[in-house]
């Protein structure tokens, strides 16, 4: 069985050869046969094939097949620029106009899809490995649980809340030292334990030399899934004067609430007003160490969720600290959970030294509380003179 | 050291050390309750239960000096016959050492005792006490071991009694909860949780012994390899692919078996606990006073083991191969399916070259 086929005889309309091959046993192809047929009846239609002189095999040229496209984009804008001329004056001025903002904006060039698919595909890929890498176990974790690949990870998600929701505006910056130990001591609120989160991301982001901020949290959240897993992962450690003590000794950045639980589950009608500041632990913790200890005052995060009630006889029989009724929560279920878009602004105080104190005097309940209430005095003082200078929640 | 006597001698670290020791030319005396059933080179053996009378005699007469306590039977339920031999066995043991004059103690340990708690500080050293609670059997008689050891050392200052607190001993045939943990189908883990895990290569945990039998050091020391994991690191590093259980089914599910079950069976190797809360046990004073540092890290050892569980299945677990086999066929199949396509297409140019010619010729 011959495969050599030959070429269509027939002219096509545009008076080229047709390329078409001609049917087995003829002369044209499927679509000249017909109209051969109806010029010619007497030609023979289907002559046997033993019959027909054995034709050369034509090699058909590569470059001889029909374009996919047989027009341009430039060719469709003229096409329709032509067209256009039909159309009443106003709407063909807005019709050409639209057309030539396409030309120039570089949409049409093939190069600029070309260059968002090969960013788009690098990013990917990128993603890709990185879950790979990180599924064969080769990442790095600090013995305190912090994993830098994951924070710079998540870092942008914090960036939206910092920069666009809740607009914080961050003073005294300069009062962090660029290396060696610290303590910031700041003032707790809100109900999820978010300000933490905002002093963090501030510093990493715009402190000279982006420190890493270790926040000491409470007991509560190493028992939650997922959210210890969150806050190890991002360099916060459990509130134990061992944690800190020993962080301190490593020349780390540490951040203490000394409120605790009572700073968070505040009455709204008592925002601003701090709260005992536990049993100075944290001085105790700074003077042993011989760290300065830098008060830190946020105003602003009170308002996300203003707490109106603490239903504390079910935040007893679910294990929770306390169950805030709010006036989104638990009304609205998780959409209750969404904070307020306040303005917050975050201020931190010059540095109360602690070097020149003698450590024996860590020891001696009533200088830890006379130190005590030196930093939580300058704390109220920072919050009093923010809120006097504040004009709105929203706008500040 | 003049005669070194190893109790429960058939025990992994019995076995392993008294071989070690009688190479190293220490003569040893071997003592379990079972019976010996092939000849131990370079070990006198004697079958005894460590909570005979008749051990101060034995001490005496065969003048040891040393004694390396490795009886320790690991059970995750309590049984009364297993407290009394590990418990029993051991304030027994000391007493017919110090009866005896045996100089030093060498007792194997696990940070096991520290409890998993969730107002753990992050380190944890030697000195802390012990927390969280004791429902595993392993747990409650390790703890009570070290209070009786820790009570004793002060009633008697001048025997040497050394306590070992190894971390997650792995690989070397040595049962630890963790290796029998990490040999379970798809390992479960909490979901949402991910703790960090200290970890110590099996010939590491020799060495640490042979090093306490050689110095002297009256204390108990953390042993663990320098660098802490997370537990989904430590799994990953294996080879292994973790199956993340919710913590209430976990925990629920765990009471249901420990019920429905006569036998200890049905608990998992270890408590949830330890896989739920992290702490890590300070390494300060076995760098510092010991003057002992692991030859691997976590890393490697992870690797290691990770392998030689693969190999072991391979051999011994019939389903695994199968699936193994299975899984390689399908790995390797788009090479195959390649090579059949080039194969057919060779074929196919072939035919194609004959039937031309054929053409051609007619």
């Amino acid at each position: 069985m011959s495969t050599a086929r030959t070429q269509c005889e027939a002219v096509t309309q545009a008076g080229e050869r047709c390329r078409l091959p001609a049917r087995p046993g003829s002369r044209y192809c499927h679509i000249h046969q017909r109209a051969a047929a109806a010029e010619t009846p007497s030609a023979p239609v289907s002559a046997p094939a033993e019959t027909a002189p054995p034709q050369p095999a034509v090699e058909p040229e590569p470059e001889a097949r029909p374009p996919l496209l047989t027009f341009s984009a430039e060719e469709v804008l003229a096409y329709l620029r032509d067209k256009a001329q039909v159309l009443p004056e106003e709407l063909r001025d807005f019709v050409l106009k639209g057309i030539d903002e396409i030309e120039e904006s570089g949409w049409l060039d093939a190069d600029t899809w070309r260059g968002i698919g090969y960013v788009l595909q690098v990013a990917a890929q990128t993603q890709l490995d990185m879950l790979k890498r990180r599924l064969r176990g080769e990442y790095e974790v600090d013995a305190w649980g912090y994993d830098p690949e994951f924070t710079d990870y998540i870092l942008p998600l914090a960036g939206f809340f910092f920069n666009k929701y809740w607009r914080v505006e961050m003073n005294g910056l300069d009062h962090i030292p660029v290396e060696g130990r610290a303590l910031m001591v700041a003032n707790h609120s809100g109900i999820l334990p978010l300000d933490g989160a905002m002093i963090s991301y501030g510093v990493r982001e715009y402190h000279p030399a982006h420190r890493l901020v270790r926040a000491l949290v409470a007991d509560w959240f190493p028992t939650l899934p997922f959210f210890s897993l969150l806050l190890t992962r991002t360099g916060q450690v459990l509130a134990h004067p061992d944690n800190g003590r020993r962080l301190l000794e490593q020349e780390e950045l540490v951040l203490v609430f000394p409120e605790g639980y009572k700073g968070v589950g505040k009455h709204f009608r008592d925002r601003y007003k701090l709260a005992r500041f536990g049993r100075g632990g944290f001085v105790r913790m700074a003077i042993e160490a011989r760290a300065p200890i830098i008060p830190v005052s946020v105003v602003g995060a009170e308002e996300t969720y203003p707490l109106l009630y603490n239903l504390k006889p079910l935040a007893r029989l679910l294990g929770f600290p306390y169950f805030p009724i709010t006036p989104t929560f638990p009304w609205l279920g998780p959409l209750g959970l969404i904070p307020l878009p306040t303005k917050w602004f975050i201020d931190i105080g010059e540095p109360i030294d602690t070097s020149q104190y003698d450590s024996e005097l860590a020891a001696n309940p009533a200088f830890v509380s006379d130190i005590t209430d030196l930093v939580r005095t300058k704390v109220q003082e920072q919050i009093d003179g923010r809120l006097a200078r504040r004009k709105s929640v929203f706008s500040g | 050291m003049n005669t070194l006597a190893i109790t429960g001698l058939f025990s992994p670290l019995g076995r392993r050390m008294a071989r070690l020791a009688s190479n190293f030319g220490v003569r040893v005396l071997g003592i379990d309750i079972k019976p010996l059933t092939k000849p131990f080179p370079g070990v006198e053996f004697v079958q005894a239960d460590i909570r005979n009378p008749l051990l101060q005699q034995l001490f005496k007469s065969e003048q040891v000096d040393t004694v390396l306590h490795c009886a320790f039977r690991w059970r995750q339920r309590h049984h009364e016959e297993i407290f009394d031999s590990n418990v029993m066995g051991t304030m027994r043991l000391l007493g017919a050492a110090e009866l005896a004059g045996v100089r030093k103690v060498v007792i194997p340990s696990s940070t096991f005792v520290y409890g998993a708690d969730p107002n753990n500080p992050a380190f944890l050293d030697e000195g802390r006490e012990f927390r969280g609670p004791v429902d595993y059997a392993y747990v409650r008689e390790l703890r009570e071991i070290e209070l009786f050891v820790n009570g004793y050392r002060r009633q008697q200052p001048e025997m040497i009694i050394t306590v070992l607190r190894f971390a997650n001993i792995l690989g070397g045939g040595i049962p630890s909860p963790m290796s029998r943990y990490m040999a379970l189908p798809g390992p479960p883990t909490l979901l949402g949780f991910d703790p960090m895990l200290q970890f110590l290569h099996h010939e590491d945990a020799l060495r640490a012994l042979g090093h306490c039998l050689m110095g002297d050091y009256n204390g108990v020391y953390n042993v663990a390899a320098p660098d802490p994991l997370p537990l989904l690191k430590a799994l990953r590093l294996a080879g292994l692919h973790p199956l993340p259980v919710p913590h209430v089914c976990a925990y629920k599910g765990t009471r249901l078996s420990r019920v429905l079950s006569r036998r200890g069976d049905g608990l998992p190797p270890l408590p949830w606990d330890y896989l739920r809360y992290s702490w890590v046990a300070d390494t300060t004073r076995m760098r510092e006073e010991l003057g002992f540092q692991p030859m691997y890290d976590a890393e490697t050892t992870l690797r290691q083991f990770g392998e030689t569980l693969r190999e072991y299945r391979y051999k011994h677990d019939p389903a695994y191969r199968l699936a193994r086999e299975k899984w390689d066929l399908v790995r390797k199949a788009p090479a195959r399916l390649h090579d059949t396509r080039r194969r057919a297409h060779a074929a196919w140019v072939a035919f194609r070259q004959v039937t031309q010619d054929e053409g051609g010729a007619a």
